[in-house]
């Protein structure tokens, strides 16, 4: 029994070596088999959430992600959303974007200037936070939108917490154009 | 050994470049004689050590190096955020854990797989490590610990003790910082406090207009990492604050590995327990003949204990049995992991130092 014992731990200790090999020869699809096996993700709160609509504006193009609440356990009271103008060097300096986060009418419009990168808006509704964060990349701009919660619609309002996929749902203008990925920098 | 150690650095092919090959063939050489000296000499820590130090300021002219290629096309270094392939460190991987348990997603600005230093990539890295050397990570793949062990060597003498209860600070910080994370959604502290912080990132436009931060990130590392190993003579950043050491302390029970102390051979005159850099023995300890869950099985205690009775050991067999054997089973998966993990990164950083002495540019 002693002996077994013993035995087990050398090779245990034994199979160290080619396990650790293994790993650094194979790592890139071990990695892609851990990802699927378990359905690993970037959170939206990095990634910005998937883009559920794609404005056209000719010279340059608008990506609006849906609205990212996620948590750890459920919906957070506070989120963002993000919009990205593209491409850097059609953009105008000034670009005013109008957006109906909830399709609730509660439209307002975000204002970029690309050139000393300052946002401000119009018609802000209570449920959009006052300082955003904004990013320039090599291939445009992108906005993260503080929200508040409450600001989706009359019931949510009253109280209902539903999930905000719905939101994407109920609003038109939120649907996927083009569905996509985070956008790619 | 040579034909592995060839394959694990050139990953499978020779670079095309002079300053790649020529950086190929210096870290193979030294690596290499490093561990033929390990092997001939029958000493671990000093020729561990050789390899170690280096490493951590390697990392930070390879990353550096990387991070400025990297946005060196962006007019502004943008924020943390928005920072869409930022290669993720083991220290912030141990925040991103219980998140990750809890959603299965990752709360990091990264690629899961396929870029350098991937969320998932390293996070398969840090598990094999972990299972084959536990706590051992620290000492033979950690790129950060090089600071710290570096400055602990400057002085003979320590200036002054610390006192033994900071031994528990990492646990302490771990704990925090991952409830703070999970609290926040955010990497608190590889974004704010992380010690190494100064000579591995470049600070997002608006953290570089709030000066004060970087001159934070200065203060805590030139405190953490440089004046306090050098005047306590430890690796004090990894045994005072470090939360992934402490994570590893934990994880270290499913390695087979462990540093012991042969009671019988053991002569008392506490050699070990005044130089293990990572305050892991003490009195109690060594009468137990054990090294405890912080050991980091550098080998310190055993190339300089006088009796002989400090020894590597496989857990199962008998206490003082097979020193050699299990000195030798650790130290090829310790000197694989070391090579590929922390040879690329010497390869890196020496064809950019190539690079710049020879073109003004590095990459
Ligand atoms: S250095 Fe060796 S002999 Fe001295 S106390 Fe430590 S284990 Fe015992
Ligand atoms: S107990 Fe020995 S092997 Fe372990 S960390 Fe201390 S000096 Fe290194």
């Amino acid at each position: 029994m002693a002996l077994k014992i013993k035995n087990t731990g050398y090779a245990w200790a034994a199979l160290t070596t080619p396990a650790m090999i293994l790993m650094l020869m194979y790592n890139e699809n071990l990695s892609r088999a851990l990802i699927s096996a378990f359905g690993l993700r970037i959170s939206p709160r990095f990634s910005g959430g998937e883009i559920v609509r794609t404005a056209d504006h000719g010279r340059y193009r608008t990506n609006i992600h849906r609205p990212v609440f996620n948590g750890l356990t459920g919906d957070r009271k506070t989120g963002f959303i993000q919009v990205d103008w593209e491409p850097v060097t059609s953009l105008p300096e000034t670009i005013r974007e109008e957006l109906d986060i909830y399709g609730n009418a509660e439209k307002f419009i975000v204002i970029l200037n690309s050139a000393d990168g300052t946002v401000s808006y119009e018609n802000k509704p209570f449920y959009v936070a006052e300082d955003p964060i904004v990013s320039h990349f090599h291939s445009g701009w992108a906005v993260r939108i503080g929200l508040k919660k409450g600001g989706r619609n009359k019931e949510e309002r009253e109280g209902d917490q539903g999930g905000l996929a719905g939101a994407a749902q109920r609003n038109p203008s939120l649907q996927s154009q083009k569905p996509g990925e985070s956008r790619k920098r | 050994m040579l034909v592995i150690s060839a394959f694990l650095l050139a990953n499978g092919g020779i670079p095309r470049d002079l300053a790649h090959r020529l950086a190929l063939a210096i870290t193979y050489t030294t690596f290499n004689a490093v561990f033929i000296l390990m092997m001939y000499t029958g000493k671990t820590d000093r020729f561990r050590a050789a390899l170690y130090v280096p490493l951590a300021p390697f990392f930070t002219i390879s990353f550096m190096g990387r991070m400025i290629e990297q946005f060196h096309a962006h007019p502004a270094f943008v924020d943390f955020v928005f920072r869409e392939k930022l290669p993720i460190c083991p220290i912030s991987l141990s925040m991103t854990l219980v998140p990750a348990a809890l959603t299965r997603t990752f709360f990091w600005p990264g690629m899961l797989t396929g870029t350098y230093a991937a969320i998932v990539s390293m996070l398969v890295i840090w598990i094999t490590g972990s299972l084959a050397l536990g706590r051992g990570w620290c000492s033979w793949g950690c790129f950060f610990g090089g600071w710290d062990e570096g400055f602990s060597r400057v002085l003979s003498k320590p200036f002054f003790k610390a006192p033994a209860w900071l031994r528990d600070l990492p646990f302490a910080s771990l704990l925090l910082f991952a409830l703070l994370s999970a609290a926040t959604l955010f990497p608190v502290y590889c974004v704010l406090f992380c010690p190494v912080k100064a000579v591995t990132d470049i600070p997002p436009e608006h953290f570089m207009k709030a000066a004060w931060m970087w001159r934070l990130h200065l203060v805590i590392f030139f405190a953490a990492v440089v004046a306090l190993p050098v005047l306590v003579k430890r690796r004090a950043q990894c045994a005072y604050f470090c939360p992934l050491g402490a994570l590893q302390c934990g994880v270290g029970c499913v390695s087979p590995f462990e540093v012991r102390i042969d009671t019988k051979a053991c002569s008392g005159c506490g050699t070990c327990i005044r130089n293990c850099p990572l305050l892991a023995i003490t009195e109690e300890s060594l009468a137990r003949g054990s090294c405890g869950i912080r050991c980091a099985k550098c080998g310190k205690c055993v190339d300089n204990c006088p009796s002989g009775a400090a020894h590597f050991h496989i857990k199962t067999t008998e206490p003082g049995a097979g020193k050699n054997i299990a000195r030798l089973l650790f130290l090829y998966p310790a000197f694989f992991f070391m090579t590929a993990f922390g040879g690329s990164i010497w390869m890196d950083a020496i064809s950019r130092i190539i690079l710049l002495v020879f073109t003004g540019r590095m990459f």
